[in-house]
């Protein structure tokens, strides 16, 4: 959780279940939606955001801490003498252990990253999942994301027609 | 809008379905329609992916350059682009992507639009056929996905003609290092003439001899071989005088018919052949393998690349027959999509279906990753 530091102009996000997170404004900015109503000079002193919990946005801003450009959270000197390389193999270490969640946390980080536009953030916790439809049969896919086929065989049929390019 | 949910709704929110669905390789995108209705409806509704559409490539065999056409609709101005050019024969086109084959029978897999490329492990060399003679290989491979694994692969036709016995097609699936072998029913030697062409996860081909001409079609998902009860609407005189070719996801056959008209037959559902497009003039020809782009098919006639639309009675090109044959004659002047440098196509110029993607080639560099359980 973030704490005041000097000079540093801070920002109050609000989750729906009614916790309140103090963060570095440049913390916050990590998300492209955050940004523009900050830029917008609709932020006041705190942010609603609504449908992201406060177990969810604690993690959200967790990353943003993370990944926010020079000033590194892992201690304020870190940046200042760590190679770039070094600095991007622990960053990448670190998200590594961040995405050890269950699906159901991911899912939730998903939605969080999109409605936040936290590009990073959405290709970390997409990644998964992507493989995951990538590399099955459809059965597969099915199963791991519980969802049924409700196509009749003639309808799958002209779906299978539809997706070859040089159909249309 | 969607109101539609799914059982999986609770856990796999719809705008996160999108948003994973924005991230896939567009093949895998396209896959993804296949999983339910929901999925279908968001990849149509929030994707770009299905505006893509198809246009023509054209391959100059002898200088070995890929061009692509600009537009094949009426408003076309006759240009075409430079896609690919290298030393290398190509094989054929799927979903964006390239294969080339070199004089070695060697395999390479290209992406002009992102400029990867990937070599395919070498097929393991057969009896009877020594690597390294001059031969067309390009015409014994064929590059194919399959819809529902998802998978690509590259087949390799028996055509042998030094040893029946051991006759047998080899196949490739991409990110695996090995080919394997699938014995091939005897006595059957491919026309590579004929052409290979792969409709909907499985590759076709034909085998004569003894005066019948058989389908021979491969599994591309079981890897089984099997000779179709259906054979060429008819038998041209020549031998070399017919080609398959696929329109709008069917199997079709070019062939000039007895009466030395060029004509183009689909197979429909129920396996019978139905003629879909015929050149009425002896001089016109179908371009081959592929000339059905969408509403449009093609016609060449010497280095004159013209497009027909298939449907519509009120068409000022062609006249329609029947419900769905396309007539050309010899007033049908059609619309001018290329306008090629030297004498006649036949045997200069091949046509391949292309469209621009970010097909990545890249993840098959390694090993087969174990897939991660979502």
């Amino acid at each position: 959780m973030a704490t005041r530091e000097a000079g540093k102009k801070m920002i109050m996000l609000k989750s729906p279940d009614g916790m309140e997170f103090e963060v570095e404004e440049a913390v916050a900015m990590e998300s492209q939606t955050i940004r523009k109503m900050i830029e917008d000079d609709c932020a006041d002193t705190a942010i609603l955001i609504p449908n992201i919990n406060s177990k969810i946005l604690s993690r959200v801003i967790e990353y943003c801490n993370k990944h926010v450009p020079t000033t590194g959270a892992t201690g304020a000197a870190a940046s200042d003498t760590v190679a770039p390389a070094a600095l991007a193999e622990d960053l990448k270490i670190w998200d590594a252990e961040f995405i050890k969640v269950n699906r159901a946390t991911r899912f939730d980080l998903i939605q969080a990253a999109s409605y936040l536009n936290i590009k990073g953030l959405l290709d970390l916790t997409s990644q998964t999942t992507i493989d995951t439809i990538s590399d099955n049969s459809l059965e597969e896919i099915r199963s791991f994301l519980s969802t049924k086929n409700d196509y009749l065989p003639e309808e799958e049929q002209t779906i299978r027609r539809e997706n070859q390019w040089a159909f249309q | 809008m969607l109101a539609r949910t799914s059982p999986g709704d609770a856990c796999f929110p719809t705008d996160v379905l999108v948003e994973i669905l924005l991230r896939l390789p567009p093949s895998a995108r396209r896959r993804a329609r296949l999983v339910c209705r929901l999925w279908r409806d968001v990849v149509d509704e929030r994707t770009t992916e299905m505006q893509s559409r198809a246009t023509a490539l054209l391959w100059h065999a002898a200088s070995t350059i890929a061009y692509v056409v600009d537009d094949l609709s009426s408003s076309s101005t006759g240009s075409y682009s430079l896609l690919w050019s290298g030393r290398l024969q190509l094989v054929g086109t799927c979903n964006g992507l390239l294969c080339l084959c070199d004089d070695g029978g060697g395999i390479t897999l290209v992406n002009p639009a992102t400029r990867e490329t990937l070599p395919v492990p070498r097929r393991p060399p057969c009896a009877g056929q020594p690597f390294g003679e001059d031969r067309r290989w390009h015409r014994e491979y064929n590059f194919a996905y399959h819809p529902t694994t998802g998978r690509y692969k590259v087949v390799h036709v028996p055509c042998s003609s030094f040893n029946r016995a051991r006759d047998a097609v080899h196949v490739l699936t991409l990110g695996e290092e090995e080919w394997r072998e699938v014995p091939a029913p005897g006595n059957k030697r491919s026309n590579l003439d004929g052409g290979i062409v792969s409709v909907d996860g499985v590759t076709y081909w034909v085998a004569d001899g003894g005066g019948t001409a058989r389908i021979i079609s491969f599994d591309l998902d079981s890897e089984r071989i099997a000779v179709s009860a259906t054979s060429l609407p008819f038998l041209p005189a020549r031998h070399n005088d017919y080609s398959l070719t696929e329109v709008h996801g069917r199997l079709g056959v070019i062939v000039s018919n007895p009466a030395g008209m060029m004509q183009a037959w689909v197979r429909n559902k129920e396996g019978r052949w139905i003629c879909r497009y015929t050149l009425a003039c002896p001089m016109h020809e179908i371009p081959r393998p592929h000339f059905a782009y969408g509403e449009h098919f093609l016609k060449c006639e010497g280095q004159l690349l013209y497009a027909y639309p298939r449907q519509g009675a009120s068409s000022p090109f062609g006249s329609r027959l029947a419900s769905n044959i396309v007539q050309v004659n010899h007033r049908d002047r059609g619309v001018l999509v290329a306008k090629m440098n030297g004498v006649g196509w036949r045997f200069n110029y091949r046509t391949f279906a292309y469209v621009k993607t970010l097909e990545p080639l890249g993840v098959y560099m390694r090993p087969q990753k174990c897939a991660g359980i979502c």
